[in-house]
């Protein structure tokens, strides 16, 4: 067991921190999640460390959100201004807009199609995005495409719009 | 053959095709102009959905990015945490080799701590600040910056006095170092040190006689504030109940953080932690009774985190 935990966190931690990010928006989130995943990994080593350590990680996210009232605390702000002329949204809309954008894009996904983009953005094979979530391995082909077209849907969507604070 | 599904041809982009199914896939595709198209108009989506996610990078501690989302984190019990570093120590205290935080030979020094005795006296600094007579040489708090590479050691006047974490530039060197065996307590984002460390001078020696001796020093300019070099023996990995123990009684812990193991070397019990730029250690030594901690990041650790963190320092 001698540098067991150590590798995990040296090899998984930067991925899971990363994940958990997009997954959350809150990088303080994020790294409490990704600690307290690795606690529990100590505490009992797992046999495939990554599908285990991602899917402990993404269950306390679940959990979290069920028991967190956000009521009035979550505040999504983001402004796209409508381009002068005759050019694509990307073009009218700095980079920090577009991560509005992207971050609403992929909130709009149910909560699979999500977690199955983003393992596969932190390199997962199909096997393992399957064993993470639970899912059958010849599902994940469909569960991707359709992430991926929804993603890449509701961002343009949301490209030509106008929004509020909320 | 039918058309090949969506799902397909993203595990055929993918490369998730066992190799067993390839062929009658791709001589469809190779009869198939509408499943050609439909495969490019595929690839291009699975780039452009990438390109979407990756713009999803971790920001620098301190900033918001834009379309923040300002959501409440929720804050554990304090017990909980206490509860869950004392089982998490308890499973791997056993089983790790103690090593050393500081290289043999690395010296330690003493820094003029503004807390100090006023000169020609024989009391002990206050540590009210929490401020460690002793200074790992590599190693620096947020409150103080690493004197430039090729400095004396213990050339004091090359320090720079602390200042406010917006105006002075911060170099946080690595605490921690990797063990020599199996490099298996090593972090890949920690450096290694630049130069060798100095040799060691002195054996170590009661904080109290120490702080005569800076105090000799200071009133004989001749003498120079120079370092006195101490030799601690390897650090080992302690249990809890140890670390409690040598600490009087208290343990001080990060709020919100699961450590990964306590340590004691020589005067000092070490609470480290993990974090992606390297391991963070929680310095404790209990001087006169009171103990005083000071926070040791590696290099590259967000200056606003280390900030908040010491804010999280609880007993």
């Amino acid at each position: 067991m001698t540098g067991f935990p150590a590798e995990l966190f040296t090899q998984y931690y930067a991925s899971l921190v990363r994940m958990l990010y997009r997954r959350t928006g809150d990088r303080d989130r994020a790294e409490e999640i990704a600690q307290e995943t690795f606690a529990r990994a100590v505490a009992a080593p797992p046999r495939n460390p990554r599908p285990w350590l991602f899917a402990v990680a993404l269950n306390l996210v679940r959990e979290e959100g069920r028991k967190t009232v956000r009521q009035g605390r979550r505040l999504v702000l983001y402004k796209a201004e409508q381009p002068e002329h005759t050019e694509g949204p990307d073009e009218a809309m700095d980079r920090g807009e577009r991560i509005a954008l992207v971050r609403t894009a992929l909130d709009s996904l149910n909560e699979r199609d999500r977690e199955a983009l983003l393992l596969k953005a932190e390199g997962f094979t199909y096997d393992e995005i399957a064993a993470t979530l639970g899912l059958a391995r010849g599902a994940i082909g469909t569960t991707l495409a359709r992430a991926r077209r929804r993603l890449v849907e509701a961002y343009r969507a949301g490209g030509n719009q106008q929004h509020v604070a909320s | 053959m039918s058309h090949l599904d969506e799902g397909v041809l993203h595990a055929l982009l993918d490369g998730e095709i066992p190799s067993a199914e390839l062929p009658p896939i791709q001589a469809h595709l190779a009869a198939c102009a509408a499943c050609r198209a439909r495969l490019e108009e595929e690839r291009q989506l699975l780039a452009e959905s990438d390109d979407l996610v990756e713009l999803l990078e971790v920001p620098a501690e301190g900033t918001v990015p834009a379309g923040a989302r300002h959501s409440r984190t929720p804050r554990r019990a304090w017990g909980r945490t206490l509860a869950w570093a004392a089982s998490l120590l308890a499973a791997v205290g056993l089983g790790y080799a103690g090593h050393a935080l500081m290289q043999p030979g690395s010296g330690l020094e003493i820094a003029a701590n503004p807390a100090a005795a006023p000169r020609g006296t024989d009391t002990a600094p206050d540590v009210s600040a929490g401020q460690p007579l002793i200074r790992p040489q590599t190693v620096t708090t947020v409150d103080s910056v690493r004197a430039p590479a090729g400095a004396a050691p213990g050339n004091l006047a090359s320090r720079r006095p602390a200042a406010k974490a917006a105006e002075a530039k911060q170099e946080v060197a690595a605490a921690a170092t990797s063990r020599g065996d199996s490099g298996a307590f090593r972090s890949e984002a920690q450096p290694a040190p630049a130069t060798p460390p100095p040799s060691v001078a002195e054996a170590a020696a009661p904080l109290r006689d120490q702080a005569l001796r800076l105090d000799e020093r200071r009133a004989n300019p001749a003498l120079g504030l120079g370092a006195v070099k101490l030799t601690l023996a390897p650090a080992e990995t302690i249990q809890l109940a140890d670390a409690i123990r040598r600490l009087g009684g208290s343990l001080r812990l990060i709020e919100g953080l699961v450590p990964l193991r306590l340590e004691a070397q020589g005067p000092y019990v070490r609470v480290v932690y993990p974090s992606a730029q390297g391991e963070l250690v929680l310095q404790q030594q209990l001087i006169d009774g009171r103990v005083a901690h000071t926070l040791l990041a590696p290099t590259g650790f967000p200056i606003d985190s280390l900030a908040r963190l010491r804010a999280r320092v609880r007993e």
